[in-house]
């Protein structure tokens, strides 16, 4: 592969690669098509982290999914977090960078949590305005992920998906569709998680993520700290009948598990892309 | 219809404040509005843990997982997270234990976890080249003024009355039980230090100490050496010097603007 195709994310399956696998990545050199990581975690001038991440850059096409950027906070955005940023996005050249449609701070103090935002035209404005400002910053499309959520609010006007639609139709931003957030949401809330995908148009989901979650019985809760579920990898495959093979990410972030779990994760999403691939040919 | 300020602000204050107030925005449908609240609760403070657990290891071994929690919870409500970027969180944490009632049978526990701080910002900041060691020895053969200089930024600088390098390595192994470490052992003066991505702790003496200081705070040379022979009268300067340049710790110099 040349160094130009390193910049592009490309039509397979990747892994969301954390602190506690990068040496032994860098020592095996997997065969996945692309990794993942959090921007904020190379946020420093240098250092360890990103000596390893310019090397894997140097093997890997890269995607950097923000989880700090705080879209959906009524606080303007932080021109700090978009310096460091968009140094770290000129540095990688990233195939894709990404945040998520939700909120994480209020007057100036985080949650460092993805937060829900009630769907209202106030809301969507905002997210739309915070988009634009940031692909303007950067110089390049981003990606925007659909958070899950554990509660609605009463006063939301807008159902979920048709929100998520209008932030890429208002913006031109991309969508990054986590169809276990989905699966969460639609089960936390009692909506039709297939209807949701039916409503997203074709051409503007660019990624998907896939991750496990945690069931306490009353709420499921994205941990991302279980393998893909059943009911997550049907929807998967709808997924995939519906927008087609795009590239897809195993997440994994709380009880990481050994890399060869992620990497056997990735070989049943593969899997599952091929079929899908040859159906379509 | 509450602007979106009025419901995150709300939704913060169900987040951190005590008691919990459950905004009446919230959709009960099956569950209620405080379990659904509960659930972000449980989140935002899980993910500070961790956090914290990750940057704060050995203050965590050193007071066990219930009180590392109980204390952890105690400075997230108290504590306002600046950035979006969560590995700027907890830089207070040592002050917080300071402060912190239950921690007191435990003198050492603030500076340990000082150390621990500060080896988290330097996991994270550029390592500059050594010092051009020509460059400077030209600068030393002329008839020069007196030299400032910088530490690397990979450096730190910590002094303790308690041992916290031996304690901070002996809780380096998970299975190993920590040996007997004397506590008054006298002050632990540290250079704190990431070499070739490894970090390390250096320790001092008293003269190494004040001058390494007194340049890091802006000190010329001349003045610097002043505050190390006020403390150790037998201080061997140019060694030192030397050394702490071909070791990278001192990695830039300029020379003072002559009087007159």
């Amino acid at each position: 592969m040349s160094a130009d195709d390193l910049s592009t994310i490309p039509v397979r399956v990747g892994i969301g690669l954390r602190a506690p696998h990068i040496r032994e990545f860098l020592d095996t050199l997997p065969d996945v098509g692309w990794v993942e990581v959090h921007s904020e975690n190379y946020f420093g001038d240098g250092g360890q982290p990103l000596a390893l991440l310019e090397q894997v850059r140097q093997h890997y096409p890269v995607s950097l999914h923000g989880v700090g950027l705080s879209l959906g906070s009524s606080d303007e955005l932080n021109t700090e977090h978009l310096r460091r940023l968009k140094r770290l996005v000129d540095h990688i050249t990233p195939g894709f960078v990404s945040d998520h449609i939700s909120w994480s701070s209020v007057g100036g103090r985080y949650f460092n949590d993805l937060l829900p935002i009630p769907y209202t035209e106030e809301s969507l404005n905002l997210v739309c305005r915070h988009v634009e400002q940031t692909q303007d910053y950067l110089g390049r499309r981003i990606l925007a992920e659909n958070a899950s959520s554990y509660l609605q609010f009463s006063h939301s006007t807008i159902p979920e998906w048709e929100f998520v639609e209008q932030v890429a139709n208002r913006t031109g931003c991309g969508i990054l569709l986590d169809i276990n957030n989905v699966y969460v949401s639609a089960s936390n809330h009692g909506f039709d998680a297939s209807a949701y995908l039916r409503a997203i148009p074709k051409e503007m989901v660019q990624e998907f993520h896939l991750a496990g979650y945690t069931d306490t019985g009353s709420l499921l809760l994205d941990t991302h700290g279980a393998p893909v579920f059943d009911a997550v990898w049907v929807l998967y495959g709808e997924a995939l009948a519906r927008f087609g093979a795009i590239p897809t990410l195993i997440e994994w972030d709380t009880d990481i598990p050994e890399l060869a779990v992620l990497l056997d994760e990735a070989g049943k999403a593969a899997h599952m892309m091929e079929a899908e691939r040859a159906l379509a040919a | 219809m509450p602007s979106l300020r009025e419901v995150q602000e709300r939704f913060r204050d169900a987040v951190f404040e005590a008691p919990h107030g459950t905004p009446d925005f919230i959709v009960p449908g099956r569950l209620t509005a405080e379990w659904r609240m509960a659930a972000y609760r449980g989140s935002v403070f899980g993910n500070l843990r961790s956090a914290l657990r990750g940057v704060y290891p050995v203050t965590d071994r050193l007071v066990g997982e219930e009180f590392f929690d109980f204390a952890a919870d105690r400075f997230i409500r108290d504590t306002l997270s600046p950035s979006g970027d969560v590995h700027q969180f907890g830089r207070e944490f040592a002050e917080f234990l300071r402060a912190f009632p239950s921690a007191a049978s435990l003198p050492y526990l603030p500076d340990v976890a000082r150390l621990e701080w500060l080896m988290h910002e330097i996991h994270y900041v550029a390592e500059l080249a050594p010092l051009d060691l020509a460059a400077l020895a030209a600068l030393l053969a002329e008839d020069h003024g007196d030299l400032g200089f910088s530490l690397n930024p990979a450096c730190r600088l910590l002094a303790s009355p308690y041992p916290i390098d031996l304690i901070w390595q002996a809780n380096q192994s998970e299975i190993a039980e920590p040996e007997q470490i004397d506590l008054d052992s006298g002050t632990a003066r540290l250079l704190v230090r990431r070499r070739a991505g490894a970090l390390e702790t250096q320790r001092l003496d008293a003269g190494s100490y004040a001058l390494l200081e007194q340049l890091h705070a802006g000190a010329l040379f001349s003045m610097a050496l002043q505050a190390a022979l006020a403390v150790q009268a037998d201080f061997d300067a140019a060694s030192f010097l030397l050394q702490q340049v071909q070791l990278g710790t001192l990695v830039a110099f300029h020379q003072s603007e002559r009087e007159g």
